[in-house]
């Protein structure tokens, strides 16, 4: 079953400028899909937009946005406020930020249950317990602060509040960036066990990340989605240019040690207009075809946007 | 090999209503000239701590920080300042934003009574690979990648012996990072800079340094050359640092074994006996009793560890 169907999202500005421009997703019950890219690709606008928390000057536009089976396109303020937390759920980058400092972490859960559900005070506490105790917490914790938490239980009581309502879709935006790697290790094996009956939508910059934990993987540069297809044939045979310049920059300790080749140039600012392919300027393949810009091709597997993809 | 900054069983103490918290607690390095050392640690294990340690910020609660073998205090402040430079971490927040690039980077030059200031910015600019125009742009106007190349600049302005950068890539994207790694190295190839590198990520340790320090909780528990002490570790924490660093080539049934059960202890009430072994796979009654020393196991190679080398591979982790 389809818990996201997203068709042909547009992201502008007032000014017409396009920051998302044409993306296309679509995540099954327990699957996880890492959207990969650099800053300012679009990846963190994908995923406010999937939670109708794009605002103005900001204006997000689809063909098409179903969250498990509900259709979202022309959804009003109060039917997001009835999904959001509820059938889709956020977990932040930032949990030091993204946890209101003044409030225990219980009493954030048992706001967040009652808000969706019609159940006493007490029982939403017990269900506030058992999803700390899903994230590996303890029943104490529930009376903490988040500040006398370390990172990583503040990641871990932030994963809790996002599946407090027991959602379907869970988005995860470089959920951890922001800990040390024998934590990161751990939230992710947390995340993985968690989306299994779900579908999980991971926003990474780091491709190790995301071949730790997703099924496929879809890689966005400049506002557009250039190749994506299953985890494993992504990292063994990418086809897209960007795809492999990505990949030679994840660190791997059974090569020999040696400096990873930088992608040359920076890349694009979001929204600047580029002719043709607005990879081509970084580009070690690109010929003058890519003064046209190639559209996105492939069938339900696997799409690649690309005149000269590697590997043919 | 000429030894150039020194940490001499170094320990740095912070009280906070009646509590000591022992930051670093008794930590022997030294840095020769045109070398790296990296050190790695998670958060709290007291890179940083030592790291402004030897730059003479933190008074010491015991130990002493040699420069070229003399004791900090009888070094000229204004000499050390000039040959021990630090690279921060967040050049968001490093560079003030009201200041034009070439006066963020003169600012030293000017505390250090430089002459010919112009010329100098403007090869320094060229030195960091940035054209000569950014002279005249404030922050706002500069990536993170282009950011952190000014303060690189500003760090090499007085013509330093060492560099202390204190995660000086993590604020970056990746392909970012590999730019300003590669200029790290080609800086430290053209000028024999001594470089100390405070990293997390130790995939960037293995591209980069000779040697590797690891910390835990204070201590040094682990140290070598980083070829071998990455391909080799003696220390199981060391083994799990590089079992965490997430990467391509693990399949999910390895990555399933190789997770590091809890945190990092509070090091305002350590365990006893050997730091590491509430979360070490291979703790035995020993290591809760007994601390292990540092120890030599191989030529240049230490580790502090009961059961130094019995974890070699970090696929030999099951918890």
């Amino acid at each position: 079953m389809k818990l996201l169907d997203l068709q042909d999202l547009h992201v502008a500005t007032e000014d017409g400028v396009k920051l998302v421009d044409g993306v296309d997703l679509v995540i099954a019950q327990g699957e996880a899909l890492g959207l990969v890219g650099e800053s300012g690709s679009g990846k963190s606008l994908t995923a406010l937009a999937l939670l109708g928390l794009v605002r103005a000057p900001l204006d997000a536009r689809v063909t098409r946005l179903a969250i498990a089976g509900q259709e979202m396109r022309d959804a009003d303020e109060t039917s997001w406020r009835r999904l959001r937390g509820r059938s889709v759920a956020l977990v932040f980058q930032d949990s030091t930020t993204a946890l209101n400092p003044v409030r225990t972490i219980g009493s954030l859960l048992v706001e967040t249950i009652c808000r969706h559900q019609r159940i006493s005070k007490r029982e939403a506490r017990a269900r506030a317990l058992d999803r700390l105790r899903d994230v590996g917490l303890q029943p104490h914790h529930a009376d903490a602060y988040p500040h006398l938490l370390s990172g990583g239980m503040r990641q871990r009581a932030m994963l809790a509040l996002a599946l407090a309502n027991r959602p379907r879709l869970l988005v995860a935006d470089e959920p951890t960036t922001a800990l040390d790697a024998t934590i990161q290790l751990q939230i992710l094996h947390l995340l993985r066990r968690e989306s299994r009956d779900r579908a999980l939508l991971l926003i990474t910059h780091d491709l190790g990340v995301a071949s730790e934990l997703c099924d496929r993987i879809a890689v966005l540069y400049h506002g557009r989605v250039r190749e994506i297809g299953s985890a494993a044939r992504l990292l063994s045979t990418p086809r897209h240019p960007y795809t492999r310049a990505l990949l030679d920059l994840v660190p791997r300790f059974d090569m020999e040690a040696s400096i990873p080749t930088p992608i040359p140039g920076s890349p694009p600012a979001p929204g600047e207009q580029i002719q043709g392919c607005s990879y081509r300027l970084r580009c070690p393949r690109a010929t003058e075809q890519c003064l046209e810009r190639p559209t996105l091709e492939g069938d339900a597997d696997y799409k690649i946007a690309c005149w000269n993809p590697l590997n043919d | 090999m000429t030894e150039i900054l020194a940490a001499h069983d170094v320990a740095v103490e912070f009280t906070h209503d009646g509590q000591t918290l022992q930051a670093v607690r008794g930590i022997d390095l030294t840095l020769d000239e045109g070398e790296t050392l990296a050190l790695v640690g998670e958060s709290g294990s007291g890179k940083s701590t030592l790291a402004l340690a030897l730059l003479g910020v933190h008074q010491l609660a015991r130990g002493k920080v040699t420069f070229r073998g003399d004791e900090l205090a009888s070094v000229e402040p204004h000499i050390f300042r000039k040959h021990v430079q630090p690279v921060l971490q967040d050049p968001y927040a490093s560079l003030d934003p009201r200041w034009r690039v070439a006066r963020s980077i003169a600012e030293p030059l000017h505390a250090l009574k430089f002459g010919n200031i112009e010329a100098r910015v403007a090869s320094l600019l060229d030195a960091v690979g940035l054209a000569a125009e950014f002279a005249s742009y404030l922050p706002n106007a500069l990536s993170g990648g282009q950011r952190q190349r000014v303060a690189l600049a500003r760090a090499l302005a007085p013509e330093p012996s060492v560099l202390i950068a204190d995660e000086p890539l993590s604020a970056l994207d990746m392909s970012v990072q590999a730019q300003i790694l590669t200029l790290l190295a080609d800086l430290q190839r053209t000028s024999r800079i001594a470089l100390l590198l405070i990293a997390h990520d130790l995939t960037l340790v293995q591209r980069v340094a000779q040697r590797v320090a690891v910390l835990y909780l204070g201590r040094v528990v682990e140290q070598g050359p980083a070829a071998r002490t990455l391909a080799a570790p003696l220390h199981p924490y060391t083994a799990a640092l590089i079992a965490a660093t997430p990467s391509l080539a693990r399949t999910a049934a390895d990555a399933e074994r190789l997770v590091l059960p809890g945190e990092p202890p509070s090091p305002l009430a350590p365990p006893p006996g050997c730091e590491f072994h509430p979360r070490c796979p291979i703790a035995r009654d020993i290591c809760r009793t007994e601390r292990p020393l540092l120890v030599e196991h191989a030529p240049g190679r230490k580790a502090a560890c009961h059961f130094a080398g019995e974890i070699t591979r970090s696929s030999d982790i099951s918890s």
